[in-house]
């Protein structure tokens, strides 16, 4: 799972607003977004895990 | 050519599929409305479907458009003719009915003149010479100036539809009943009656469980109470004063009735209609044993064929049993008669109302 | 289709077998029907004479699948796979035309040219000219029609303000709802100094329904590829996004092996066809929420925040996808572009009106008899659109309303039949031209269900935002549901009416100011069903279930036992030769014996749960009309 994951988050390490398209791929992936790889992407774009649960308001930083 | 009812079938049939469902001859040969139809379309290709059916008209009965496939395949069969084989028996058949080794008109000795003719058809005969007598001396009785006539009202011939003949005999009853003065023709089988009324008829035409109905029955030790089923013949389908005649008697003869839920319009036939025994005899057998295994009780019936065709699966009485024949606990179970026997029967039926009544 | 030239994509003399397998016609396996052809024309040795290609959909989707037979445009309808023997026969030097799956016309006269259709007679194909002729998967199919010439046109002879000059000229119109001038809106975009700039192309299509944009891309996605890169020309933009829903698999797949072809045939990347613009074109897919076909909420979608929208000023040419300039266009729009710098703002202009130029494509769907895609010029009539090229209501009935625009727009009556569709008619009539969805509803129709269809949709996609959104649909939602519940209160109409404005007033976006519109314009021309549905407990249309009852009228029950069978909850009394009666406390409205009752008996009915009266006795006997015999 991990490895998937990583392989997968690669080409979109240094882009941006990237986190609709990673949890679309991850989807495409397992079928559902697991709770693990939630996490791993939050890790790996360096947003908290609520921006990920929750959205962001279009007022707050520009990046993810 | 069968425009007219396929015209009626393509405006009327609104495809709900109950004949196919309730009729086993239906059921068993088609799928699909389409399928029938097109059978119906290529004139009845094998002689399997043409000769199946039974005439017992539950079609026309239960469709909503009151279409009847019956009478389409009739048609059919007016325009091939018969098979060989029903051709043979039926001729040889009809031969022998209407020669004098049955054939009888034999007015009232008892009266001057003649009101009735009672005609208990061939097959009643074949089943009891014993209930023919003991009915037409009980009529006679009770309606002074009953004659009794023995012969064919062509019933075979019409559902092998050979019509010119079936007129022909059926024109003779009507002749003969004339010849005797009579203006009134009793027929105990309904099958009689409803070849007898296929055309029009300048003389009355009513069954003897009617007219027995309306009279006293005769004193007879009656045995014990029963619950009977009633199955009613498939001829007798739109008569409701046959139908509660019979049911009248059963219970003037101290029994009760439990209704099988095709009763009465909806009854199921007994196979023994439309000469399919010939063409389809399984078919003949199946419908005979599904219609008794609808019975949860002895049954009784008023017609002698269907009497017979039941019998060998389910005990089955003649509502004249249950009046005429003090014996009928046994009757019940009494096998079906075979055409020797019935030939015997008609012989001896002659003999004995020329020995009591004849001049 | 219609009216073009030359159809053949054929420079190579051979004929076509064209299959559509856009996803209406894929969902009849339309391409097993292409496999199935291809092994005849195999098996006769026709293999070079004859192509067989996929192509996308030609727009009379109530008759698929579709097989075309190019150049002589012979039109094959409700093709299977098993018909493949006979349409390869038909290639043969001697082949007849398979007649019995050419279209057949109301008189039942087959039509083999699909010009001649009654349906295509009255339409013109701009946005739509390719589909059904070209293999969407193959870029060659759509080079040979003129594919990308345009482009070339505008890369060696033209300046970006002259493009722009051509698009404002040709008075294009916005074909996403809104209507603004695409011309307009590349000047002001063109107009602003950042030093990025974006082309984003909305294929968000939300509108239940609608699938104009879908079939566009599924059926031609390079035309929408080349709009998309002469605007990012226009206005000094290098890099384009097709944001495209998620729900639309087979689009997104056929996009991307278009801009896998335009990228290996330097039309996408640096220096497209040696000249010094460079774009870039990336797909991004939608997840659902209809409230990001909202341009300023698509772009934060992008961006990878929540979609929703924002306040404008800045408006998006401005200040758009990451604060730079953008311009965001439906798909339909792009689609037109290279047609218009090809043939010309003056000739784009000559067609439609002059307020609204060029055609208009529609998803013509309902009570129809002819559903699908239509384009026709900006102008033509409501009623020709509905009969001429419709052929009119399904069954015959009675023609009741159309809806226009989606969730965003309104329901017109039978009295505004004769308006000419256009943005400005439609929007004085109290609905509004939106992306093309129109769909058709007859006598059973009732038009406060339709209200409360589009509010129960629009109060699930609000984004919350707003207060008056949010809060209100949900209240608009709240009363519609019970007056069609038969519980609706003197006053709901005039609450309605009040909760609407205050919608439309208080919502940031186009979502909410437009939400209240299917509730105002059904008060508008059809209140007296309102005021039936509350004052009477009555649905006239019999289709509200808690005040419509089923009833069979004993005199013309034949008991033919079709809805004792297919009443889902055994709510019918019914035997053989015996008049059938439903049982209303068992009764769940479902309608399945109203379908099933052959029309020859015509026996059961809908009333008004009031005026059902006591049935016959169960049992009762059918009388019979033969004589009986005696």
């Amino acid at each position: 799972m991990e490895n998937q994951l990583t392989d997968l988050l690669a080409p979109y390490r240094e882009q941006k607003g990237v986190k609709i398209q990673v949890l679309q791929k991850t989807q495409e992936e397992s079928g559902y977004l697991p709770r693990e790889a939630v996490d791993e992407i939050a890790r790996s774009l360096r947003i908290p895990p609520s921006e990920i649960f929750a959205g962001k308001n279009q007022e707050e930083r520009q990046d993810a | 050519m069968l425009e007219e009812e396929l015209k009626d079938i393509y405006e009327l049939c609104v495809n709900c599929r109950l004949c196919l469902k309730h009729c086993e001859f239906l059921n068993s040969l088609f799928e699909t409305r389409d399928e029938l139809v097109g059978d119906l379309e290529s004139e009845g290709a094998s002689p399997k479907t043409l000769y199946s059916c039974t005439m017992c008209d539950l079609c026309e009965t239960i469709c909503p458009s009151e279409l009847n496939i019956g009478r389409a395949y009739l048609k059919l069969r007016q325009e091939k003719g018969p098979l060989p084989v029903q051709k043979k028996f039926i001729d040889k058949d009809q031969e022998w009915v209407l020669s004098d080794k049955f054939a009888l008109s034999l007015p009232d000795p008892d009266s001057s003149e003649c009101r009735q003719v009672f005609f208990p058809g061939c097959n009643l005969v074949g089943y009891s010479v014993d209930l023919v007598m003991k009915t037409y001396e009980h009529l006679k009785s009770k309606l002074p100036g009953t004659a009794i006539l023995l012969g064919c009202c062509g019933a075979s011939r019409r559902e092998c539809g050979e019509d010119v003949l079936f007129k022909e005999t059926a024109d003779n009853v009507e002749a003969e009943v004339k010849k005797l003065g009579a203006s009134e023709i009793i027929v105990a089988c309904p099958n009689c009656r409803y070849a007898l009324t296929e055309h029009e008829r300048s003389i009355k035409i009513r069954s003897v469980y009617e007219i027995l109905d309306e009279i006293d029955l005769p004193e007879m030790a009656r045995g014990d109470e029963r619950t009977f089923n009633v199955h009613d013949p498939c001829r007798a389908r739109w008569q409701d004063e046959m139908q509660d005649a019979a049911r009248n008697l059963i219970a003037k003869s101290g029994h009760k009735i439990e209704e099988m839920q095709y009763s009465r319009d909806l009854t199921m036939c007994c196979g023994l209609g439309g000469q399919i025994p010939f063409a389809n005899l399984p078919l003949s057998k199946s419908m005979a044993r599904n219609r008794a295994q609808q019975a949860e009780l002895d049954i009784v019936t008023y017609c002698a064929s269907c009497r017979d065709a039941l019998a060998p699966y389910k005990p089955t009485l003649h509502v004249l049993d249950l009046i005429f024949n003090s014996e009928w606990d046994e009757a019940r179970v009494k096998p079906a008669h075979k055409p020797s026997e019935a030939r015997a029967n008609q012989t001896l039926l002659r003999a004995q109302l020329l020995e009591k009544f004849g001049r | 289709m219609p009216d073009q030239e030359n159809h053949s994509t054929q420079s190579n003399g051979k004929r076509s077998i064209l299959i559509c397998q856009a996803l209406g016609c894929l969902s009849s396996h339309s391409d097993w029907i292409q496999t199935a052809i291809e092994e005849e024309i195999s098996q006769l040795g026709l293999v070079d004479s004859v192509d067989v290609k996929l192509t996308g959909c030609p727009g009379l989707c109530q008759e698929g699948p579709i097989v075309l037979i190019e150049p002589e445009g012979t039109f094959y309808t409700r093709v299977k796979p098993e018909d493949a023997p006979d349409i390869a026969q038909s290639m043969l030097p001697a082949g007849q035309v398979v007649e019995r799956l050419l279209y057949h016309d109301d008189n039942g006269q087959p039509v083999r040219n699909y010009a001649d259709i009654p349906y295509y007679v009255k339409q013109q194909h701009i946005v739509l000219r390719n589909c059904g002729h070209i293999n969407p998967e193959e870029i060659d199919d759509y080079i040979a029609v003129s594919g990308y010439v345009a482009l070339k046109k505008v890369l060696t002879d033209m300046t970006p303000e002259q493009v722009i000059e051509e698009i404002t000229n040709s008075g294009i119109r916005g074909r996403g709802g809104a209507g603004f001038p695409a011309g307009r809106k590349w000047a002001e975009a063109r107009k602003s100094t950042k030093e990025l700039k974006y082309v984003i192309c909305n294929a968000d299509e939300g509108d239940p329904g609608a699938f104009m944009d879908r079939s566009t891309l599924e059926s031609d996605p390079h035309t929408v590829i080349e709009g998309m890169i002469i605007a990012g020309y226009a206005i000094g933009s290098e890099t384009g996004y097709i944001y495209v829903r998620a729900e639309y698999p087979l689009a997104i797949k056929r996009l991307m092996i278009a801009l896998k072809q335009a990228e290996e045939r330097g039309l996408l990347g640096e220096n497209i066809l040696g000249s010094d613009f460079s774009f870039t074109l990336e797909i991004r897919e939608g997840a659902g929420a209809f409230v990001c076909g909202e341009a300023s909420a698509l772009m934060y979608s992008i961006e990878g925040k929540r979609g929703m929208p924002r306040v404008k000023p800045p408006r998006s040419v401005e200040s758009g996808l990451w604060s730079m300039p953008t311009s965001l266009n439906n798909v339909k729009t792009f689609a037109s572009v290279p047609v218009i710098i090809l043939r010309g703002a003056e000739w784009y202009a000559s067609i439609g009106t002059p307020n609204s130029t060029g055609t208009a494509v529609f998803a013509l769907t309902g009570k129809i008899v002819n559903s699908g895609l239509i384009e026709v010029p900006m102008g033509m009539t409501l009623r020709e659109i509905i009969f001429d090229i419709g052929g009119g209501i399904l069954g015959g009935k009675e023609f009741k309303a159309v809806q226009t625009g989606g969730p965003s727009g309104g329901c017109l009556p039978a009295s505004a039949l004769d308006l000419p569709v256009d943005f400005d008619s439609l929007n004085e009539a109290g609905s509004i031209m939106g992306s093309g969805g129109m769909v058709v509803v007859d006598e059973d129709t009732c038009m406060v269900d339709v209200a409360r269809y589009f509010l129960e949709f629009t109060q699930e996609e609000s984004c919350g935002k707003c207060v008056p959104c949010r809060i209100g649909t949900q209240l608009v939602l709240d009363i519609l549901n019970r007056i069609i519940a038969g519980e609706g209160k003197p006053g709901d109409i005039e609450l309605l009416e009040e909760y609407g404005e205050t919608i439309a007033k208080g919502s940031l976006c186009g979502l909410g100011k437009s939400a209240p519109n299917p509730v105002l314009s059904t008060i508008k021309y059809f209140r007296d069903e309102y005021e039936a549905h509350i004052y009477e407990k009555r649905c006239p249309a019999g289709a509200c279930k808690a005040l419509t009852a089923f009833y069979i009228n004993p005199e013309a029950c034949r008991a033919c036992m079709l809805c004792f069978e297919s009443c889902p909850v055994a709510a019918v009394d019914g035997w053989l030769r015996t008049i059938h009666i439903v049982l209303q406390d068992k009764c769940i409205k479902c309608g399945s014996c109203y379908d099933v009752c052959p029309p020859l008996y015509n026996a059961v009915i809908k009333m008004p749960v009031s005026e059902v009266h006591q049935p016959p006795p169960s049992g009762t006997k059918v009388p019979r009309k033969k004589r009986s015999k005696c």
